[in-house]
């Protein structure tokens, strides 16, 4: 089959690769119709998640049909010719964390946990695609994938809905409806975002799902802003344009927003000599991640209020202020997402039409595309936001 | 902290965490004073030879050589960070035993001829502190109780009752599926059973076990009877407060093995059995909860190139 490869930074592949088989008994294989590319990809992409290895199939957004189901799979679960889609986080739904609900913390999913504990102290699930601190599994930008714990993962959707309108509930609508989630919204709250790629606009669009009275989203690119206003109903700001803090002020009485998320990540865009520090910091390996939306974002916020943090980071950062967080007694929430709680949910609003997630794509391409497709969305060229790629 | 946690950790504390760290590291950490004090003399030593050498030569009453003091106060110094930092105590006292051994060379050829006061007090002190280097380097240096016994102890949380995680334990065919280089197992009865392990070079060791203790639901424990390997171990299963699983808590001792056979397929067995006993819980763990062990073995993957291969294996699964 074909599929996408990661063979070091900045360097993407689409290859020829021998088809996946079952290797466990809870496993299914999936014949992908749809895949995306994730702005967390762009973090592979650029090299800034370790252990990749050359050859790795990347992706973690992914749909498509079941093709062959393990002899674990019984009963009224999952059976060929369904057609699903699969959250990114792999998760066994027998142990402690995932009868919690904490399904992106899985303690059986990483093969690999002794490597994510040395990094983090404790071990996360797997992930489709994403290195092998996560588990190492092969990704779905692929014509197929095997599906481990597909009685858990893996949820089926109704045929009258197409694939653009149900493929963000792998990840990024989840992810951004989990962050506005977190704030846990109330009447009259006005919440900032960082970031108006995918998973900010899904934040902007949750949050008012979920009750705010304004969303203020801050990003540079004015096709993102456009679409933060546009289509979410944000009021917006060009962070090369205003003094963002200052700006928030004065929009919020001088308070702050309620609620701040950081839908940026680790690897921060800052203007002027903090954005220079960073990166500095960075290429000396004195931290991991640039933290520039996450320190505005804490700054900036109201005196109790909340941090949402649905940005990946992966390692340390530096001169995060902690100060403003205890003794203004904000809350931080984060976490990778725990999409098996909100597929169904999710899928529930889709199919009642309060949110049609497929406004935000702006190129459908061809699996063997991907190569020129992830130089694109890295440069954010020809107004690039969300690509999906059909094998 | 409530009375039963208390009491758990009295009636515990003693009996496991002595042995935790299967006794290697402990003298690694710190807290010898003696070990601090002779860091401290070093820096302080290597300082002064640096920065004052001159003085340094008149104070104890040789002639001047500024570039050798000097080279003396870098030695010092460096032996001085190494005993600080508290890494490799026992290299970093040899040092200093060699430097002394240094130290005294030198100002024995100084005195060829002469000895004056200070030169002979400088000599005496240099005497005195080799022979408290030569005794902490080796308390330092001794490594494994004599006995050569080691004992690991981990646990782990499973989301099972204690029933059902000492129903699957007490199985032998299930702990030959979670223990990474056990081949197979053959149960006579009950209580015996006979073990194979991978050895070197495709070759096995194989030895007989023996259920010595068996609580239902609480406790199995078990020796070696004769074979390749000489071990022992057991396993307690305790119900997690909340009704959140069970506790299992795995003790295992080995002793260096016997013959040559045995002694070459000792790393394999008991390298990093810290980590090993940890995977195989971990392994335990996910059986016995999923009815399967992740993986990824046998995934397909795009062409790598040979370093790439070796990277690749490593970090799949590359544990042990």
């Amino acid at each position: 089959m074909k599929a996408v490869c990661w063979f070091g930074p900045r360097d993407v592949r689409v290859e020829r690769v021998k088809d996946p088989e079952l290797l466990n008994p809870r496993d299914a294989i999936v014949k992908v119709s749809s895949t995306a590319i994730c702005g967390s990809d762009l973090h592979l992409y650029n090299g800034f998640v370790p252990t990749m290895a050359q050859g790795d199939i990347l992706g973690h957004e992914f749909m498509g049909e079941v093709v062959e189901v393990g002899k674990g799979i019984e009963g009224d679960g999952l059976a060929v010719g369904d057609r699903v889609v699969v959250p990114f986080p792999i998760a066994c739904g027998d142990c402690f964390s995932c009868v919690d609900g904490m399904f992106s913390v899985c303690e059986n999913s990483n093969p690999n946990a002794w490597m994510a504990e040395k990094m983090w102290g404790h071990a996360t699930s797997g992930i489709f695609g994403y290195s092998h601190l996560t588990g190492g599994y092969a990704g779905g930008q692929a014509e197929y994938v095997r599906v481990p714990y597909a009685d858990v993962g893996p949820v089926k959707v109704p045929d009258g809905l197409p694939d653009d309108q149900v493929l963000f509930l792998t990840d990024i609508f989840p992810t951004g409806y989990m962050a506005a989630e977190a704030c846990e919204l109330e009447p009259g709250d006005t919440v900032a975002v960082w970031g108006c790629g995918p998973v900010g606009l899904f934040a902007i669009a949750s949050a008012f799902l979920l009750g705010a009275e304004r969303v203020i989203a801050i990003d540079r690119f004015p096709e993102r802003l456009r679409l933060a206003r546009e289509r979410c109903g944000a009021e917006t700001l060009d962070y090369e344009q205003v003094d963002v803090r200052a700006a928030l002020e004065e929009m919020t009485g001088g308070l702050g927003p309620d609620h701040c998320i950081d839908a940026v990540g680790m690897e921060a865009h800052t203007p002027g000599i903090e954005g220079r520090y960073d990166r500095l910091k960075q290429a000396l390996m004195l931290e991991t991640d640039r933290p520039g939306a996450l320190r505005q974002a804490i700054l900036s916020c109201r005196g109790g209020g909340t941090v949402s943090v649905p940005g990946v980071y992966g390692g340390v950062v530096d001169k995060v202020p902690l100060g403003s967080v205890m003794n203004r007694s904000l809350t931080l929430k984060t976490g990778q997402t725990h999409v098996q709680r909100y597929v169904r949910p999710l899928l529930e609003r889709i199919q009642n039409g309060e949110i049609d997630p497929s406004f935000m794509i702006t190129h459908r391409l061809a699996l063997d595309e991907a190569p020129g497709a992830y130089d694109m969305f890295l440069r954010k060229q020809d107004e690039c936001i969300k690509v999906v790629l059909r094998p | 902290m409530t009375t039963t946690t208390r009491e758990r950790v009295a009636r515990e504390g003693t009996r496991v965490a002595p042995e935790h760290d299967g006794g290697e590291r402990r003298r690694a950490g710190g807290g010898d004073g003696v070990v601090d004090g002779l860091g401290w003399l070093s820096v302080g030593l290597g300082l002064a030879e640096l920065l004052v050498p001159d003085g340094l030569a008149r104070f104890i009453g040789v002639r001047r050589r500024p570039l050798l003091f000097r080279a003396l106060g870098l030695r010092e110094l460096a032996s001085g960070v190494g005993l600080l930092s508290h890494r490799r105590p026992g290299t970093a006292l040899w040092s200093r035993v060699v430097g002394d051994a240094i130290d005294l060379a030198l100002l024995g050829a100084a005195a060829r001829g002469r000895a004056p006061v200070r030169l002979i007090a400088a000599t005496a002190a240099v005497v005195g502190v080799t022979t408290v280097d030569v005794v902490c380097a080796v308390r330092n240096t001794r490594r494994r109780p004599a006995s050569g016994r080691r004992r690991v102890v981990r646990t782990i949380s499973v989301n099972r009752t204690p029933a059902e995680c000492y129903a699957f334990w007490r199985d032998p065919q299930n702990l030959a599926c979670v223990m990474e280089h056990i081949v197979d197992v053959q149960a006579h009865d009950a209580r015996r059973s006979r073990w194979t392990a991978r050895g070197p070079g495709g070759t096995t060791i194989t030895w007989e076990a023996e259920v010595v203790h068996d609580e239902p639901d609480r406790l199995i424990a078990w020796r070696s009877l004769e074979g390749d390997l000489e071990t022992a171990g057991e396993a307690r299963f305790e119900a997690r407060p909340g009704g959140r699983g069970t506790l299992v808590r795995v003790a295992l001792e080995y002793r260096p093995p016997l013959g040559l056979l045995g002694r070459l397929a000792a790393p394999l067995v008991l390298e990093a059995p810290e980590r090993q006993l940890k995977e195989d819980l971990r392994r335990f763990k996910a059986l016995l909860e999923t009815g399967e062990i992740a993986t990824t073995e046998g995934q397909p993957a795009g062409r790598r190139e040979v370093v790439h291969r070796t990277l690749a294996r490593l970090l799949t699964g590359g544990v042990s």
